[in-house]
């Protein structure tokens, strides 16, 4: 394979094309052909030389984690869950003139070109965190979520970029191992593929996306399947079912006192809005210093007076509001305290 | 050398490192987002003692980078990662995002 240094004004305007042609598979949201998928699952199984496995279809990652958790815990064909690496390595390798050692070189030259073929942001890995979250996995050892599925938007994602090395600027390929990846990519959904079992998890039913193409939906979810399992997000910020499911709108002033994690507060504050907080809360501006201002609540929602920090983020212009100690007389002193004692001009940066 | 912050990171130069070496370089990662601060550039280690994460830069810097924060520099030398802290009745607890 050549290494890529610049592309044609004829090349470069084919990188869109490619763009929607391999999101359109990626996002798709059509139920799976079970019959097809199940022939492409095989074929792949005895082309990467294993025996045909049990086809086990479900309507959702959740589901499908059940279904392996109850395999493993009846010790039930419980063999390697490394054919998801075997797989891919398989998939994969279809550049065969590409080297370890020109490997490195053609990357580092090809990133630009590679990173404006990506179409998908990374979103859908925190959707990991909300299954483990459902499932309050105790159980020992613990699955690796982050490997469990070969997921058909990641397998899209790739062929992206490399039907645009194959198709656009001509590189030797496999024919066979291109073959196979298109197919898993665009017939089979999720898979989690074991020696002896293969479980298939449908396409999702709905996918929304803000303008960013970030997971977004604002009272409904933003990844839903068909047996109902769903996540919520806010601009790509996974939300728990307790706000997600309520439209910002409604959202109450009140929680942004009783949530733990800053960010979700950073995401009630975006949502509700600081005047219509400060107005619910009774907030009273105490003082204010650089891109800090320390607030008192008045409304009577704690035994202890609540003073807030609220700060807004110098590179993201985002508001955020912490609470500190009730004996503060002063903005700078709150983020003293908040920054271990450190003064923000001892920082010789701060981002 | 003087403090840095990026987010919710706080990083303190301190004299000597501590703890045993772990094989990554995140010093911290956000549970909602997955956003983490983690080390892309230059040649560093991570060491963890009692919770608390030290980062040793052996190249001249290495890069301090986050999704949403603008990445900083940060200069060779032995640091101590602290995150900021909020309070509560019962006392006070780590930023959690």
């Amino acid at each position: 394979m050549s290494l890529i240094e610049k592309l044609t004004p004829e090349q470069e305007a084919l990188i869109p094309v490619y763009r929607e042609k391999w999101r359109a598979i990626a996002l798709s949201t059509e139920r799976i052909d079970r019959e097809k998928a199940a022939e492409v699952l095989k074929a792949t199984y005895t082309t990467i030389g294993k025996q045909q496995p049990e086809i086990i279809f479900c309507e959702s990652p959740y589901a499908g984690l059940k279904i392996i958790l109850k395999k493993r815990n009846n010790k039930l064909n419980w063999h390697n869950i490394k054919l998801n690496n075997k797989l891919i390595k398989y998939i994969f390798h279809i550049f065969p003139n590409l080297t370890n050692k020109n490997l490195e070189t053609s990357y580092q030259l090809d990133t630009q070109v590679i990173n404006q073929l990506t179409i998908l942001r990374r979103d859908f890995i925190i959707f990991e965190y909300s299954l483990k979250e459902k499932l309050k996995l105790k159980i020992q050892p613990q699955i690796n979520l982050n490997h469990l599925w070969l997921k058909s938007e990641y397998l899209a994602s790739n062929c992206c970029w490399i039907d645009f090395y194959v198709s656009v600027l001509n590189c030797s390929y496999s024919k066979m191992r291109w073959e196979t990846l298109q197919s898993l990519s665009r017939f089979c959904g999720w898979i989690s593929p074991f020696e002896k079992f293969c479980i298939i998890c449908d396409r999702p039913l709905h996918l929304r996306f803000d303008n960013e193409n970030r997971l977004h939906a604002e009272g409904e979810p933003a990844i839903e399947f068909t047996d109902g399992y769903s996540l919520y997000s806010y601009h790509g910020v996974t939300l728990p079912e307790k706000y997600g499911k309520i439209h910002p709108q409604q959202w109450q002033s009140q929680w942004l006192l009783t949530e733990g994690n800053t960010e979700l507060r950073r995401v009630l504050i975006q949502g509700i809005g600081y005047a219509r907080i400060c107005q619910e809360l009774q907030a009273i501006e105490l003082d204010t210093w650089q891109e800090y201002t320390l607030l008192k609540i008045d409304a009577d929602v704690d035994e202890e007076a609540i003073y807030l920090l609220k700060m807004t983020c110098p590179s993201t212009s985002f508001i955020h509001a912490l609470r500190v100690p009730p004996n503060m007389n002063s903005a700078r002193e709150a983020i003293r305290w908040v920054n271990w004692g450190i003064d923000p001009e001892e920082f010789a940066v701060q981002t | 050398m003087q403090p840095i912050r990026q987010g919710d990171v706080i990083l303190l130069p301190v004299q000597q490192i501590e703890g045993q070496k772990i094989p990554h370089l995140t010093l911290a990662e956000g549970e909602v987002t997955g956003h983490k601060h983690r080390i892309t550039e230059g040649n560093a280690e991570l060491y963890a003692k009692d919770s608390t994460l030290y980062l040793r830069v052996f190249s001249e810097s290495a890069l301090l980078a986050h999704e949403e924060h603008k990445a900083i520099s940060i200069p060779q030398g032995d640091w101590m990662v602290k995150i900021q802290r909020e309070y509560e009745p019962e006392g006070w607890r780590y930023v959690a995002d």
